[in-house]
């Protein structure tokens, strides 16, 4: 059993303590938001936070996950409200959508450490992929989400 | 470039290299005193760790990690940041877990050590012909 918390609330997950966390939370919890990419940490679709940092849930084992915060794109807020998705809905980012909950979790953890980072902090910390190419317009979401526009 | 004075973390890198690589070398009490050949072997031991690209992609002299047994640059760009942790928002730890991962094949990295540079990078060792930067 992993005890640990998934957007503000307690949960307890049997399965085995090295499966990844991004199918405990999928696959145990129903919580869907969380995409599976390319398994390795190399893309970010998986990405959520652990007590406040950017994960690659998908290299990241249950039992590390003990007792520790996680909150995934469902715990943003509650109602679509986080500046940076009201951001994406202005800039129209998403086009496929399947990166973009991961997208918007690294940035979320980019403006928790740097409230008003420049282009070249987001290239630094956002190395998530995105086939469709919406690099251009996540920057400028990211930029409006800091203005609050 | 980077961010801190680089003896001060050289410095530290080499304490934390000493400490790992002591684990890798017999016990005093079963080596002469004055047994240059031991001390020899056992510094072997420690150069073979100390000069691996497991140790070294890490503790590079550059502003970014380095991956691989050829020791090419970090993926995606990846950056030292100036803590050596990592950028804002993406430090070591969001890939890289305590300890290696199985699923995901991600190697791990030891969040105490951090990504110090370390003196022993571009140190000369014979029978080490990869490049140390």
């Amino acid at each position: 059993m992993t005890r640990f918390s998934v957007n503000g609330s307690a949960v307890t997950v049997d399965a085995d303590p090295d499966m990844p966390l991004l199918w405990a939370l999928r696959d145990h919890l129903g919580l869907t938001g969380t995409k599976f990419g390319c398994g390795i940490a190399a893309c970010g679709a998986c990405t959520v936070h652990v007590d406040g940092q950017s994960v690659r849930s998908c290299s990241f084992s249950l039992a590390d996950a003990e007792d520790k915060q996680v909150t995934t794109i469902e715990g943003l807020s509650d109602d679509r409200s986080h500046p940076l998705q009201q951001a994406w809905i202005a800039e129209q980012v998403p086009q496929c959508g399947y990166c973009q909950s991961g997208m918007i979790m690294a940035a979320a953890a980019l403006l928790k450490d740097k409230p008003h980072p420049t282009d070249d902090d987001i290239d630094a910390a956002i190395t998530n992929l995105c086939r469709c190419g919406t690099y251009a317009r996540i920057r400028a979401a990211v930029h409006r989400a800091v203005r609050g526009a | 470039m980077i961010g801190r004075p680089l003896q001060v973390r050289a410095l530290a890198g080499a304490t934390l290299g000493v400490i790992a690589a002591l684990a890798f070398v017999p016990p005093l009490w079963s080596q002469t005193k004055g047994d240059s050949t031991s001390s020899a072997d056992a510094f072997d031991t420690i150069a073979r760790v100390m000069a691996s690209p497991r140790c070294q992609n890490c503790h590079t002299l550059t502003d970014f990690p380095r991956q691989g047994d050829d020791r090419h640059r970090h993926m995606f760009h990846v950056k030292r940041g100036p803590a050596d942790d990592g950028a804002a928002g993406l430090p070591c730890s969001t890939c890289h877990g305590r300890s290696n991962n199985a699923a995901s094949g991600v190697p791990g990295a030891n969040d105490e050590c951090s990504s110090r540079p370390s003196p022993w990078v571009g140190t000369a060792f014979p029978n080490m012909s990869f490049a140390n930067t």
